[in-house]
């Protein structure tokens, strides 16, 4: 289980990740290979931030 | 698309594989781009490739901050480290730039950021260009005007306005254009107004422009130069001649960069670097209430102070050079006639001096003599520190300069000639023994030069520069 700071970082990591992801495909929105590419990450991505934040949520609920 | 001098090798040291595939993909525009995940492979990497820049994230797969550990190497193997990180704590920032990042960029970072560090990059790894571009744009080995000049190393790197002092024909306009076309590469969008060439009642509709019918005269719609610098420069010199009304309208224009052109109720917009000139001292002009203070604290930001040539006269003979080699047509300048030309004050300064080489190279003669130069140049040349008869210190005995041992110095120049140079200046003491020993040997070799020359190892050129020397200082005495 990680502590909450190390949560904290890691969320705040994972939503820039996928800020400057997202900010990519907007500017290069017919790169279907790069589509391709990031959209799979981007998601797993999403994931690994909801399951943080569910986890900071019920450490700070605690 | 920033354009940059080369294609650059990208080492990105990122373990999140969604970031890393962010960042390479902006990268891949400028260059290659080798990635890495932790410091290890990173540090192997550095070892054995060439990169131009690193991206380092602080923390990797293998542990929190150690990216840390991956700056030093990089910037010893002369890699260019910028730091990408979603820490902001001062302690990571501090010891960042301690170890040799160069530039600490908080995630999530945009293209923009990404850029600006790509062209610092580019214009600071050219620190060596601007050095040969003042050698060639503007000449001078002065090491404190060097020194002055080396700011634009900072100036290139953002739009913080300038301003540049220094008596007339110093070459501010040249600076600010030298300034222009390192960041622009080249020199469109370098708009320039002279504020003391244009009338008053002119100024407003040169600088705004106008609507044709704004007033009589105005027959049809005309930019001002405001928004002819739009995306580049606007260099106004001798601002400080510019009417008080109408440095209240620029301030407006500066602040908020728009501005509206004479009889024009549609605003125009502009955003453009401000590089202002001036050969006066605008704080006492403030202070006179002739400039206003506002404006004054919002042109000036980078200060450059250029000296005149009086006061650099080692870069009067570089100059010379220089404007000679322009003209294909090439003409010699004798020693004494460059003698006479270092010893003038050059009130015109690099402008004056650049009019009087053109007016001698185009003489029919090719070797330019005293006659040559313009009267006012002779009548107020101060070759060499004239030294008086009355002054006792100016005589040094010959056996004194060979075998005297300074007791301050320890070395074989006298307390004596210490105190001379320090009254007169080297070049002066210089000239005195060269006048002394010439004198003394030529006097011992019975007035034979061929043997004089042999002693003193000296050319023919220098004696007899020497000689003219002594002959006209006796002939000084001899009127006095």
């Amino acid at each position: 289980m990680k502590d909450q700071s190390k949560l904290i970082h890691d969320i705040n990591s994972g939503l820039s990740s996928l800020s400057q992801a997202i900010e990519l495909i907007d500017t290069d929105n017919t790169n279907t290979e790069l589509l391709s590419q990031i959209t799979p990450l981007a998601l797993e991505k999403i994931t690994q931030v909801l399951a943080d934040w569910e986890e900071l949520k019920n450490q700070i609920r605690e | 698309m920033l354009k940059l001098k080369k294609q650059m090798n990208f080492l990105i040291i990122e373990d999140d594989q969604l970031s890393r595939l962010t960042l390479s993909n902006l990268l891949k525009e400028y260059g290659l781009v080798y990635e890495a995940k932790d410091s290890q492979s990173a540090i192997d990497l550095i070892n054995d490739g060439q990169f131009d820049m690193a991206f380092i994230d602080l923390d990797l797969e293998d542990g929190d901050l150690k990216g840390l550990e991956i700056i030093s190497p990089a910037s010893r193997k002369g890699i260019y480290p910028v730091v990408l990180s979603g820490r902001e704590e001062d302690g990571c920032i501090e010891e960042a730039y301690l170890k040799g990042c160069q530039d600490y960029l908080v995630k999530p970072f945009n293209k923009a950021s990404l850029d600006m560090v790509l062209k610092k990059f580019s214009l600071i790894e050219g620190k060596g260009t601007l050095r040969k571009v003042l050698a060639t744009n503007y000449i001078t080995q002065d090491e404190p005007l060097i020194k002055e000049l080396e700011i634009i190393n900072e100036i290139v790197l953002n739009d913080k306005p300038v301003l540049i002092f220094g008596p007339t024909g110093t070459g501010k306009s040249h600076i600010a254009k030298t300034i222009h076309e390192l960041i622009h590469g080249n020199d469109d969008k370098f708009i320039a107004l002279n504020c003391s060439e244009i009338p008053e009642n002119l100024l407003e509709s040169e600088l705004f422009g106008y609507e044709k019918g704004a007033f009589s005269g105005a027959d049809k719609n005309k930019k001002g130069k405001l928004e002819l610098a739009d995306g580049g420069t606007l260099f106004l010199d001798e601002i400080a001649t510019m009417p008080l009304l109408l440095q209240k309208k620029l301030l407006k224009a500066i602040e908020e960069k728009t501005f509206y052109p004479l009889g024009s109720e549609k605003s125009v917009k502009s955003n453009f670097r401000l590089v202002s000139a001036t050969c006066e001292d605008l704080k006492s002009l403030v202070a006179k209430g002739d400039f206003r203070e506002d404006l004054y604290f919002r042109i000036e930001g980078y200060n450059i102070n250029l000296k005149s040539l009086a006061e650099r006269k080692g870069d009067i003979a570089l100059l010379v050079k220089h404007f000679l080699k322009k003209s294909i047509r090439r003409v010699v300048i004798p020693a004494d006639v460059m003698n006479v030309l270092e010893g003038y004050q050059w009130p015109g300064n690099i402008r004056e001096l650049r009019k009087c080489v053109e007016m001698l190279q185009s003489k029919a003669s090719g070797i330019i003599g005293l006659n040559d130069l313009p009267s006012n140049i002779v009548a107020n040349s101060h070759p060499c520190e004239k030294v008086s008869v009355s002054t006792p210190v100016a005589t040094i005995k010959t056996n004194e300069v060979v075998t005297s041992v300074s007791t301050a110095t320890a070395s074989f120049i006298s307390d004596q000639q210490i105190n001379y140079i320090s009254e007169h200046g080297l070049k002066a003491f210089i000239e005195k023994v060269e006048d002394e020993m010439v004198d003394y040997f030529y006097k011992q070799n019975s007035e034979k030069v061929r043997q004089t020359l042999q002693q003193l190892k000296i050319s023919n050129s220098s004696f007899y520069r020497i000689m003219d020397r002594l002959k006209a200082e006796s002939n000084g005495q001899l009127t006095q």
